[in-house]
């Protein structure tokens, strides 16, 4: 296979000079992996990306894989990719999450979104929140298949006492990428606000997270 | 003066006759009434065996508070038992309305209620043997 090395490409073309022009929100994901890389050509964007896949990408250890690297060059590629999806998860989870009261669902959604939407099994989370609406405390609670988690209301009303938390939001993502709640989902968010209020605990609500958009079963009606 | 010691529970609840029979056994002779949780593992291991405070109140809350030292204990089984206020241990239907109200709350939380046990006059009732505990 040839590759062209992006030297020799259009000016338009290249990688940094498109992300000048154009912003770096209009770049291919190949595009932004060959600038973190410092790729000489476009294929060494391509090809990681094509390998994995963003979720793939994400989920790889590239700590382990910079110090298993057989080259100081690959080693530094990884390290740099590394550093770079560590920073996003950052980002992603450096929201108002933990400083504000929490509002509304949109704000709390969209931070989870970019945490979950790459993961290929079913993760069930909640949040805990005090009496002026702040988070106590976030936890993930269940690990599932690709399209199943086994949850029980048991286990996340338990946390929900122990930090003495007043209202709870519950989330889960759907590897698939479509938002849209099964009738699991609304059987368990069912029993979960019931069984919640037994304990006088307060169910704000339940987020189903997908790839770019998620679902909150209070205004759907659910809860 | 000094009491004998009062026969022990079990490690294990094995079925209801044994169960019951050691509940009698360990109290018969105390005076009053009270009402415990019975906190069991899966394999129905006694990992606790707790009064629950003030249990003449609104069904629920005796049931919230049951639930809760099971959170607090990591059960997964509850059992209930009281000693009867009267001598007989015939259920009244405030006991059988008791006994409705966990069953909900435990089931709602995901508990298995393995039984509802009262004792009294040398003699215990089942209420899952009488019907009571429905899934």
């Amino acid at each position: 296979m040839t590759s062209l090395p992006i030297s020799s490409l259009p000016r338009d073309e290249r990688p940094v000079d498109r992300l000048l022009t154009f912003g770096a929100d209009s770049l291919s994901d190949a595009e932004l992996v060959s600038i973190i890389i410092g790729a000489r050509s476009l294929d060494e964007g391509r090809t990681l990306i094509a390998d994995r896949g963003l979720a793939g990408l994400a989920s790889t250890d590239w700590t382990a894989a910079s110090r298993q690297g057989s080259t100081r060059t690959s080693r530094a590629i990884a390290a740099r990719i590394a550093a770079s999806v560590e920073l996003s998860r950052r980002i992603g989870r450096g929201s108002p999450l933990h400083s504000a009261p929490i509002n509304d669902a949109e704000s709390i959604a969209r931070p989870l979104i970019a945490r979950y939407s790459h993961y290929l099994q079913e993760r069930l989370g909640c949040i805990y929140l005090n009496g002026k609406n702040r988070v106590i405390r976030e936890r993930e609670i269940y690990i599932g298949t690709l399209n199943t988690a086994t949850v029980s209301t048991r286990d996340i009303l338990r946390y929900a006492i122990e930090e003495n938390a007043v209202s709870i939001i519950v989330f889960h993502n759907h590897p698939s990428g479509d938002p849209a709640p099964s009738s699991e989902d609304i059987s368990f968010t069912r029993q979960l606000s019931e069984a919640s209020k037994l304990l006088s605990i307060d169910l704000i609500d339940h987020l189903i997270l997908g790839a770019d958009r998620f679902v909150s079963l209070r205004q759907q009606g659910t809860i | 003066m000094k009491r004998a010691r009062r026969p022990s529970l079990p490690r294990v609840v094995r079925d209801t006759e044994s169960i019951g029979r050691a509940l009698v056994a360990r109290y018969q002779d105390d005076p009053g009434e009270f009402l415990h949780v019975l906190c069991l593992d899966a394999s129905k291991r006694i990992l606790r065996d707790s009064v629950v405070p003030y249990w003449i109140g609104a069904p629920r809350m005796v049931a919230e508070r049951a639930v809760r030292i099971a959170f607090e204990a990591n059960a997964c089984i509850l059992l209930v038992y009281h000693r009867a206020p009267e001598a007989s241990p015939e259920p009244s239907p405030e006991d059988l309305l008791l006994t409705r109200v966990i069953n909900r709350t435990t089931a709602l939380l995901d508990y298995d209620f393995e039984d509802h046990i009262i004792i009294g006059a040398g003699r215990f009732v089942s209420l899952r043997q009488r019907g009571a505990i429905r899934p």
